[in-house]
């Protein structure tokens, strides 16, 4: 799937980018998720929360959002409001309460209906376009612009990277592997080449390095371009950039894939 | 040339011109302007992004707001929790459906399994409820 998305997404993010104009946000320490959460008349309350990583209940026109203190990581605890606060504003479903586990948040590409459309939400009010999309516009593809925009906007590394690759000029993607296979794949501008959901990890990438028990290099490395892409016609393409980094907690792997002009 | 003083001489300059500007062209009081050493175009460029700026400066000021009432009202709510969690299955199962009865637009809402919950559950529910439900009682004592 390349980044042009569908209605509801874009719907989505025009009310985010509603609200970051109607709170006068113009840097990234404007973005006060609480503070905009109890304007708009919803409280936030970080509490245990069994079997779920947020909730959502409704009252009329207000609602609690309740945080699981369970999540360790103050990032994916932001992305959870600030999706929750995303089935607030589009009013989705009749039901007073919204239980979303974690698996619709952080796998976010592979959620479903409203779930990922909540995602597109947060991911437009936590990383708001007018303040992102400048950053992306890097010569080299690799972690080190994503990792810079994650620490100054307090949002996670996968986030981030989706949001990068959607905004940069360049040809790239992103990849999330567990179990040795590709878990879900976030193509950026004219990237054309097809990679296949769930094949198994070639032995030439980086990121397969990971699941033997080895380290990553730090550093993006050249790779045989078919040990990642599944095209046919590569034609003259040999090689692309792979710059792969492994999460030992979730065991799983990000990659981004560059080809370079 | 401090920011203020720049444009309160060109603001003084506008005045002056269009005081006297009835009979002249647009072409006329801007020739008018420049000879008094004012680059229109980029001054009123500086002036509309200031009043841009303080704009939202202005509406940040609604957080600002809410940050104060939030952190007033977390005080007074921290005791929910614990009201809440002695309470037996039936009672916290009342209280739930009390409030949902109360609810503004309760008959377009569903709430399934309520029964099936845990004690915990249903205390949390009850809790977010009862916030959620300050909130809107709050609100509607601001607006009073």
């Amino acid at each position: 799937m390349t980044n042009e998305l569908p209605y509801d997404f874009m719907k989505a993010e025009k009310s985010a980018a509603e609200l970051l104009r109607k709170y006068g946000v113009e840097t990234p320490e404007h973005i006060r998720l609480e503070d905009m959460a109890y304007d708009l008349g919803v409280r936030i309350v970080e509490a245990p929360l069994k079997g779920a990583a947020a909730r959502l209940l409704r009252y009329g026109k207000n609602a609690t959002i309740r945080v699981s203190n369970a999540e360790r990581y103050s990032t994916r605890r932001r992305f959870s409001v600030a999706h929750e606060l995303g089935h607030f504003m589009l009013y989705h479903g009749h039901s007073i309460e919204f239980v979303c586990s974690d698996f619709d948040m952080h796998d976010w590409y592979q959620a479903k209906g409203n779930e990922r459309i909540a995602n597109a939400f947060a991911g437009e009010l936590l990383l708001p376009r007018f303040l992102v999309e400048k950053r992306c516009d890097v010569k080299e593809v690799n972690f080190e612009p994503v990792k810079a925009i994650a620490d100054e906007f307090q949002t996670s590394l996968t986030a981030t990277a989706i949001r990068f690759i959607r905004f940069c000029p360049e040809m790239c993607a992103v990849l999330f592997s567990m179990d040795s296979k590709v878990k879900w794949v976030y193509k950026g501008n004219d990237f054309w080449p097809y990679i296949r959901i769930g094949k198994s990890l070639d032995k030439r990438t980086l990121a397969y390095f990971f699941f033997q028990g080895k380290t990553l290099p730090n550093d993006p490395e050249d790779v045989d371009a078919e040990a990642w892409l599944d095209s046919d016609r590569l034609g003259d393409l040999e090689e692309v950039v792979e710059h792969s980094i492994g999460f030992s907690r979730l065991g799983a792997v990000l990659t981004l894939i560059w080809i370079r002009p | 040339m401090s920011e203020e003083k720049r444009y309160l001489e060109m603001l003084d300059a506008l005045t002056e011109s269009l005081g006297s500007s009835e009979d002249q062209s647009l072409e006329e009081v801007t020739e008018e302007l420049i000879a008094e050493g004012i680059d229109v175009d980029a001054s009123i460029s500086r002036l509309m992004q200031t009043v841009g700026k303080c704009t939202k400066a202005a509406r940040r000021q609604a957080l600002d707001r809410a940050r104060e009432e939030r952190l007033r009202t977390e005080q007074r709510s921290s005791a929910l929790a614990i009201e809440f969690a002695n309470l037996s299955k039936a009672r916290l199962l009342k209280m739930i459906r009390e409030i949902m009865s109360a609810m503004p637009d309760a008959l377009s809402l569903s709430f399934r399994d309520l029964e099936s919950k845990s004690d915990e559950d249903l205390a949390s529910i009850l809790e977010d409820l009862e916030l959620a439900k300050q909130l809107a009682v709050e609100e509607q004592s601001h607006d009073e």
